[in-house]
């Protein structure tokens, strides 16, 4: 159904014409004043968004478009908003929200402030852009859009050797775009049409396998975004050693981004070459988590152990959608939003740590339960969600996705995959340990908490872990039918 | 009656659970309010509990399923049961619990962080509750979870010391380990059902539309669970390192509830499993060989609560093998024993945490004499003994009859002797742990601050030592509440049996620690020195997962990360930029700066266009 009330366009377009702003009166209106403008575009973007709940609960799906001429191309401008685009929208508008507010703490000690949020307000309008775009090239214009500023963001911002690890992170995941692009264009030769809405049946007629070779570009360019094992080594590097309001942004929203993709594009349009390759995704998925756990095990810095972890958690995700059955399917959503909540969780909790110790080697950590309850207790939320461990959230779509392979009649691999989480919960325990238990070293006699602007986030944050978990039916009348339409598609073919 | 007694199903565990959760609010208004308030939440609780019994008398044994709506989407249900089973394991965890945190405004008066304590004593308690109520395995698995979280919290409740955060961690991961296996089994099962429910999957079962092989695999994997939980061979390593928490979350946690979760889980899904005869083989001798194992180690241990949580794991495996006997007796037995054992093992937690109190330290070889200055404590100790190593007429003695008397009734002999040299290192255990705290001269530095511990501690011992001593006369109504008609009675032989196991294993611990005529150093050196050395090791387990998880297990993941992660995969990126460097390099020599040589260039470069103008205009 077309819609005028242009929510959506509104919703991109807020915090990209907030990020103007932010640099020419940034240095007038200071790091709060910035951090707040952030904060309320961000917030009105989620609340326009949520706006369209009710809508869309009732099942309507909901298109705007607009033409724009660039030059003598006219460029179709059209989003679209369903189950699946509202559910992964919020996430990344919320998270954001939160994102920001942290980020008036956390940017107190950095340089070029106003740059800072710049470059935010862009990259968050990108993603947001790109889960609601319904046009292959729009898709891919904010695609770009949201590589560029967090390119800046790490590079400048970072810790250890940013340039490095920025321009790995720009080549890594620009590589992988390169091949979207070959797939987008070839789908275009053989559809003529980018739309989303008419690619489905447009590529019905299309050659086997011209579309299984479409489908593999398309895959290598999400999964690169995603962190599939073996092109996860961008990601270590960069979600450690970006600022960690970005790191919160990247591992918590930015590669589900790279699930979305998938969700939306490699299984929907693609179906009957997925389906063939399916397997080996799983195999691929299996390995994923066992490396990325094992990787994690052997992290010192707490925030490269949450970057691993953030790799092994990928292969839940792409595990799940990979099962083709829609319990695994709505599975793998669920995660990506349990995932977004508690990994943003841990990562500023280890903010929060860094912030007040100046330390991110966890070995000289140590009996931080009693200095920062609240850290600990939202870490410990956290990790135990991340772990599958009941009643929080992950528990909720861990399961999911593993009853969905096992109803697929994939029983080894869904019992590897269910092994696998004691990895989870091992290197969790041991950063728990290290971290909070045992003697306050001498050095840290004097840590506070850190200030609210970490931990009202945090708070939020800790509280949907909880909430997500007992109550799983709220995120899941949302998720369950956007599962449904896509697990569809296989249960007939 | 109590009101809104009808919902006693559900609020049983959810006024816990959310007390646990005002906790901490109610901790702002002063110290002395959260602990009584914990008190108060855990013994309405408990009230709710006991009335749930007359209702469960009144459906004479059947099952009465509840379910609500949960996540409607995939149609799932949530729900509690109502059946004798389901309805005895509540008011165990409800009693015994709202006893304990009784007993704790006593026994944790000196200590800090007690927010914490109270919260997830609550919130276990409520957790366990609900474990046992719940009418179906995803249910079930969460509150599985739950208790054991609370389980981990609390052991290393002391965070600062470093023995404590380590023993939780290791209780949380060797039972993950199982719980593991339990999650396999219960998402196996519904990809065959299709539902979570007991009763339906047990429909499902009968009629038999899943392939033996598939229900044997299943019927493992969610034992798999109970050997975690329950500690038995070969993850029965955690337990004892459990000690290290507070000694009411011993009694409570590691003696009289969480860790019967594995045998009531067995319970539960006997009905389900009873009829694959492998099942019960299987589950028998895990049982009867944990038995076994863990009352000889009880004997060489010297710390006051590791010797109580190796009986604990001894007396779990006998509750074990009785289910794996197959006979609704073994069942009952089985029942029966979980019973008497959450009563007498609390108790005997308790005095020991009284005892600790006291003399200020854990090591039995420093105590002794006891019996002087702490009478209360004494006695109760002393019934709590008689109990464990199953003294006519108290409560052991008639559960642990009725387990012989099953398997001798199935002809299950291999079985049956492991339980008797079990039933005999426990009676030679129970008494040298007995006259080494309270009988002969105390071997303490000084005596003088030896006292009786305060009322509310002795209280919830006598109220314990007092179910102690007359719930073994319940028998008859017991079976009544479960549905069963035939009454064993007392038989001839197990009885025998019993007075032979007591007189062999009484007389060399009588001989030995209270008489002291034989020296027990003999037994240290020499080859029984080695033997000595094997069970104080508890036969090696921990060494062998040490060396491999703890010591090998780090080297493994830093070599692949340093070998694979970042010096192949990582460094193949690196190569590729640095071969796309090297070839721009090659091009650079090209490009020199010079003017001349960039006209040239460029007028070349014109000419080339021109010609191929010219070509393709032909």
């Amino acid at each position: 159904m077309i819609d005028n009330y242009g929510l959506m366009l509104y919703s991109i377009i807020i915090p990209i014409i907030a990020s103007p702003i932010a640099y020419l009166f940034g240095k007038r209106i200071g790091r709060v004043g910035n951090g707040i403008l952030s904060t309320v575009a961000f917030a009105i973007s989620t609340l326009m968004l949520f706006s369209y709940l009710n809508r869309v609960l009732d099942g309507e799906i909901i298109s705007e478009s607009y033409g724009v001429w660039i030059g003598l191309f006219k460029l179709d401008m059209s989003f679209l908003m369903d189950h699946l685009s509202l559910t992964i929208s919020l996430l990344i508008a919320g998270i954001s929200t939160l994102a920001a507010i942290y980020s008036i703490s956390y940017m107190e000690h950095e340089h070029d402030q106003e740059i800072y949020f710049t470059c935010l307000l862009l990259f968050v309008g990108g993603m947001i852009g790109v889960v609601l775009a319904s046009n292959l090239i729009l898709f891919y214009l904010f695609w770009e859009m949201m590589l560029i500023p967090s390119y800046f963001l790490i590079a400048h911002w970072g810790k250890g050797r940013p340039k490095i690890t920025g321009f790995k992170y720009f080549m890594f995941t620009h590589a992988g775009a390169a091949c979207l692009l070959f797939g987008i264009l070839w789908s275009y030769s053989l559809a003529g049409t980018f739309d989303f809405l008419k690619l489905s049946t447009a590529l019905q007629s299309a050659p086997f396998d011209a579309l299984r070779w479409i489908m593999i570009l398309m895959f290598i360019g999400f999964a690169v975004k995603l962190a599939i094992f073996p092109v996860h080594t961008w990601l270590p590097d960069a979600h450690a050693e970006a600022p960690t309001p970005i790191s919160v942004l990247l591992s918590g929203v930015m590669i589900k981004c790279g699930a979305y993709a998938m969700a939306r594009i490699t299984l929907t349009f693609f179906p009957s070459s997925v389906a063939t390759v399916s397997y080996a995704l799983l195999v691929l998925a299996i390995i994923t988590m066992l490396w990325g756990g094992l990787m994690a095990f052997a992290q010192t810095d707490i925030k490269r152990l949450l970057a691993y972890s953030s790799v092994s958690q990928a292969g839940y995700i792409l595990f799940g959608l990979m099962s083709l059955y829609s319990l695994g399917i709505a599975g793998g959503l669920f995660h990506i939003i349990n995932h977004g909540i508690a990994k943003s969780l841990l990562f500023m909790s280890a903010g929060a740590i860094i912030y007040s110790t100046g330390i991110r080697d966890m070995r000289k950590l140590g009996g931080l339960a009693s200095k920062m309850p609240i850290t600990a207790v939202a870490v410990l939320c956290g990790a135990l969600s991340i772990a599958g461990t009941p009643p929080f959230g992950g528990f909720a779509s861990e399961w999911m996705i593993f009853a969905g392979a096992f109803e697929a009649g994939f029983m080894i691999l869904g019992a590897l995959a269910i092994i696998a989480t004691i990895i989870t919960i091992g290197y969790y325990l041991k950063m728990i340990k290290n971290v909070f238990f045992g003697e306050v070293p001498k050095n840290l006699k004097e840590v506070k908490e850190a200030p609210s602007y970490m931990l009202v986030p945090m708070s939020i944050l800790t509280f949907f872990t909880v909430i997500f978990g007992i109550f799983a039916y709220v995120p899941l009348n949302i998720i369950y039918p956007a599962a449904d339409i896509i697990g569809k598609f296989f249960l007939g073919g | 009656m109590l009101p809104f007694d009808e919902y006693a199903p559900w609020l049983v565990w959810l006024i816990p659970l959310v007390g646990s959760v005002l906790i901490p609010i109610v901790a702002k208004i002063g110290d002395k309010v959260r602990n009584w308030f914990a008190v108060v939440v855990s013994f309405i609780s408990a009230a709710y509990a006991i009335s749930m019994i007359p209702q469960v008398m009144s459906h004479h044994g059947e099952a009465f399923d509840w379910t609500i709506s949960w996540i409607p989407q995939i149609g799932l249900k949530a729900g509690v049961l109502v059946d004798p089973l389901s309805v005895f394991m509540a008011n165990v965890a409800a009693g015994i619990g709202a006893l304990i945190v009784l007993y704790s405004i006593g026994y944790m008066a000196h200590d800090g962080g007690l927010t914490r304590y109270y919260f997830f004593i609550l919130f276990f308690i409520g957790g366990m509750i609900g474990l046992v109520m719940a009418d179906n395995f995803l249910q079930l698995f969460i509150f599985w979870e739950i208790v054991g979280m609370c389980s981990y919290a609390l052991i290393g409740f002391w965070y600062r010391k470093k023995s404590a955060s380590n023993a939780g961690m290791k209780a949380f991961i060797v039972t993950k380990v199982g719980d593991i296996l339990l999650l396999i089994g219960i998402i196996a099962l519904f990809a065959q059902t299709g539902s979570f429910n007991f009763l339906a999957s047990k429909e499902f079962i009968e009629a038999g539309k899943i392939a033996i092989l598939g229900l044997m695999s299943i019927s493992m994997l969610i034992f798999g669970g109970a050997i975690g939980k329950s500690a038995q061979v070969p993850l029965q390593v955690w337990l004892p390192d459990a000690m290290e928490g507070p000694t009411t979350v011993s009694a409570l946690i590691h003696a009289a509830t969480m860790v019967k979760a594995g045998v009531y889980l067995t319970a539960r899904t006997f009905t389900l499993f009873s009829t694959i005869n492998e099942w019960l083989i299987f589950v028998s001798y895990i049982g009867a060989i944990t038995a076994l194992l863990t009352a000889t180690i009880a004997i060489v241990s010297t710390d006051i609560k590791r010797v109580l949580a190796y009986s604990t794991l001894s007396q779990l495996g006998l509750m074990i093998a009785a289910l794996g006997i197959g006979t609704s007796l073994g069942w009952f037995a089985s029942q029966f024993h979980v019973m008497s054992h959450a009563v007498f093992k609390a108790l005997l937690f308790l005095c020991a945490g009284s005892v600790m109190h006291a003399a200020g330290t854990t090591d039995i070889t420093k105590m002794g004499g006891l019996r002087k200055y702490m009478p209360i404590t004494f006695i109760t100790s002393l019934v709590g003994i008689l109990c464990l190593s199953g003294v006519p007429p108290f409560n052991g003695f008639w559960s642990k009859d009725l387990i012989i008397l099953a398997a001798l009734e199935h002809h299950m002999y291999a079985i049956l002797i492991l339980i008797i040299l079990a039933s005999i290192f426990t009676v030679a255990y129970s008494f040298r742990w007995l006259g080494l705290v309270f009988f002969g001269k105390y071997r303490g530095r000084e005596s003088k601050h030896l006292h009786e511990s305060p009322l509310v501690m002795t209280i919830p011992l006598i109220i314990l030592a007092a179910i102690a001593c007359v719930s073994g006369f319940l028998e008859e109504p017991f079976m009544h509440y479960f549905g069963f008609e035939h009454l064993a009675g007392l038989e001839l032989i197990p009885l025998l049996l019993s007075i032979v196991i007591l007189i062999i294993g009484f007389v060399p611990a009588y001989l030995i620690y209270f008489r002291k005529s034989v020296s027990p150093e003999g037994f240290r050196s020499g080859s029984m020195g080695t033997l000595h050395k094997i069970l104080s090791e508890g036969y090696y387990f921990d060494r062998v997962y040490y060396a491999i998880f703890v010591n090998s297990f780090p080297k493994f993941y830093n070599q692949i990360y340093d070998w694979i992660d970042l010096k192949i995969i990582d460094k193949f990126n690196y190569a590729v930029a640095d071969v796309a460097k090297q070839i721009s390099q090659n091009f650079r020599p090209s490009h020199t700066g010079v003017l001349s040589a960039n006209i040239s260039g460029i007028l070349a470069g014109f000419v080339g266009f021109l010609i191929l103008i010219l070509i393709m205009l032909g």
